[in-house]
């Protein structure tokens, strides 16, 4: 009778504690690799969307710079000789299933370089088409002012207009890092 | 048993997907694209195999009455496992199939067989029976996938197949054409069934709720899990 | 409030735990065939989900977060959920024995129902508040619930139909949900509209 009472409880907390001791091990060992993966495909991005620039320094965000339905959420600069080249934007807004996360690049001149989206989850054939190339090419070379006319997708505007949300916002982060520096 | 048998009892004769219609979350919420419905049969695949080994290996250890949670507590341990791995090696994959990555842990296929089968078999034998599952699994995701991805945006693998004519029907990646296609399928397997007069009807009986459903001496063609 | 109810209709119509994000297909298919059962199990289901949340929630912020420990999620959460569905058990058994008598016959098909744990996993996930998670996770519930509803409806219905040997069964039920899911596309875009958030 006693031994019925005191052997199922004790083999579960044995279990538990084999099982947590493994997973420890298995977090400890792959976690240098799940790091290095994200740091790479953060990289291949930014690198994308700023081709110029050979590094990257991410720059410090006491919070989120919001504009419209658009914000900036992470801001890194980047460099090429030591010289600053411009700046890579992550933004995001929200679009017709969720966040719409978007990286733009901005030059010094304040040109838009690239515009890339990252993540989303529209709806595949219809809002996905806003992370087609087709799509985000229109605004490479473009200012703010052009950015802004660039046409929404036909029957995609909601997201279309998640994306322009974003790029107004990384100009808003931009124009408050030039005030900041004069 | 011979096997044999067992490898291929899992792929064929009790597919767990297409003849014993388990794990249906996963079959539908990840099959928009055949590289996914790769990637998820594989993760299963092996949570399956590992779990059905060391739940055979400590079969005697295990008192009845907390069995259930023990097993939940080993398949769980290996689904993270598989996940971290996953995130560490293959982060794209890791990404497309997120949550359903996490929920291997109750997908009723593992569970079923760590119940039905590791519990009362050999050590070799539940291995054996594992991959066959795991194939059984892994083989209808992909052609759930392959269907859904050559219908829905016209490519495989995400090579372009389709001839450029062909405009995509978009419907095949969204929710209604994930049942569409899993129904078309199951229904496909049941004609080919009629014919070779094999017909068994087991879907419930291989749930690991059996003992305490009351819907399965009522549901004859299973599906509860 | 504005947000609040823009969230639960969210979770209700258009994305559906059932219908739109695949949770939960298992009792969906299994026990809608009749009314009153689909009633049982959507509310078993509803209860059991607010209050995983509102546990597992605290337990990840005040104990795993702080700790790193976001990698134990699935196994804490899971034996989370077995244990308090296993309580509610037996204190339903003790205080509401009607309710109980009612409600459970369903108790093991909700441990291993994926719309739980994964409702509790996507609210820690998608970073929401206390009291947004649990609006989150009765919208949840009250979706599923919805889904059964109807789809025990649809299934009535085709009780009486001629149906192809080889569609019967699990195939019609299928591509039935096939359809009903395409009915509920078309709430996409919804709660923003009514609520301007």
């Amino acid at each position: 009778m006693n031994k019925d009472m005191i052997k199922p409880p004790v083999v579960l907390t044995l279990i538990c504690l084999i099982v947590t001791a493994a997973l420890v091990l298995t977090y400890q060992f792959t976690l240098p690799m799940i790091e290095a993966s994200k740091a790479a495909a953060a990289d291949a991005s930014r690198r994308e969307v700023l081709a110029d620039a050979t590094e990257f320094a991410e720059l410090p965000m006491e919070e989120a710079i919001t504009a419209g339905i658009g914000q900036v959420t992470a801001i890194s600069e980047g460099k090429a000789n030591g010289q600053t080249v411009g700046w890579v934007f992550t933004c995001s807004a929200k679009g017709y299933g969720g966040a719409v996360v978007v990286m733009c690049g901005i030059d010094t001149n304040g040109a838009l370089t690239k515009v890339k989206v990252t993540e989303h989850s529209e709806t595949p054939g219809l809002g996905s088409k806003v992370a087609d190339p087709s799509y985000t090419d229109q605004f490479s070379g473009t200012d703010q002012a052009g950015a802004a006319q660039i046409d929404a997708i036909s029957g995609v505007t909601y997201t279309s207009t998640a994306v322009k949300a974003s790029i107004e916002a990384a100009y808003a982060a931009y124009e408050e890092m030039a005030k900041e520096e004069n | 048993m011979r096997n044999r048998d067992i490898l291929l009892n899992g792929i064929i004769k009790e597919n767990p997907t297409l003849v014993l219609v388990l794990g249906t979350c996963p079959t539908l919420a990840v099959t928009t694209m055949a590289v996914n419905g790769l990637g998820m049969g594989v993760a299963t695949m092996a949570v399956l195999i590992c779990s059905n080994i060391v739940i055979s290996l400590l079969k005697n250890v295990i008192p009845d009455k907390v069995r259930i949670p023990c097993y939940i507590v080993v398949i769980s341990g290996f689904v993270t496992i598989v996940s971290l791995l996953m995130e560490a090696l293959a982060p794209g994959l890791y990404k497309s199939l997120g949550l359903f990555l996490s929920l291997i842990v109750v997908n009723c296929i593992i569970l079923g067989r760590a119940e039905m089968f590791a519990a009362k078999n050999t050590v070799f034998h539940s291995m054996l029976d594992g991959i066959g599952m795991g194939l059984g699994f892994t083989l209808a995701l992909v052609l759930i996938g392959s269907i859904r991805e050559i219908l829905g945006s016209g490519t495989w693998f995400g090579m372009t197949v389709m001839p450029s004519f062909f405009t995509p029907i978009t419907i095949f990646m969204l929710a209604p054409g994930g049942f569409f296609v899993f129904g078309c399928m199951i229904a496909l397997v049941n004609k080919l069934r009629q014919k070779n007069d094999s017909l068994v009807h087991n879907g419930c009986m291989n749930c690991p709720n059996v003992h305490h459903c009351h819907n399965a001496q009522e549901a004859q063609e299973g599906g509860c899990c | 409030m504005a947000f609040y109810l823009a969230l639960l209709l969210d979770t209700i119509l258009v994305s559906n735990v059932v219908l739109a994000q695949f949770l939960g297909i298992c009792p969906f298919l299994g026990v809608s065939k009749k009314l009153d059962s689909a009633v049982g199990m959507g509310l078993s289901v509803t209860c059991v989900l607010v209050i995983s949340t509102a546990v597992t929630w605290l337990i990840n912020h005040a104990f795993l977060a702080p700790n790193n420990l976001g990698y134990l999620q699935t196994l804490v959460f899971i034996l989370v959920i077995a244990f308090l569905v296993q309580l509610l058990e037996i204190s339903m058994k003790k205080f509401i024995p009607s309710l109980h008598r009612a409600l459970g016959i369903y108790r093991p098909l909700i441990t291993t129902n994926c719309a739980v744990l994964g409702v509790t996993i996507s609210a820690v996930d998608e970073g929401l508040d206390f009291l947004p998670s649990l609006v989150f996770a009765l919208g949840s519930g009250l979706g599923f619930l919805l889904a059964m509803v109807l789809f025990a409806g649809v299934r009535g219905k085709m009780e009486r139909c001629n149906i192809p040997q080889s569609f019967r069964g699990m195939p019609i039920t299928l591509i039935a949900a096939s359809i009903v899911a395409m009915a509920f596309m078309g709430f996409s875009g919804l709660a923003d509209g009514i609520f301007g958030i």
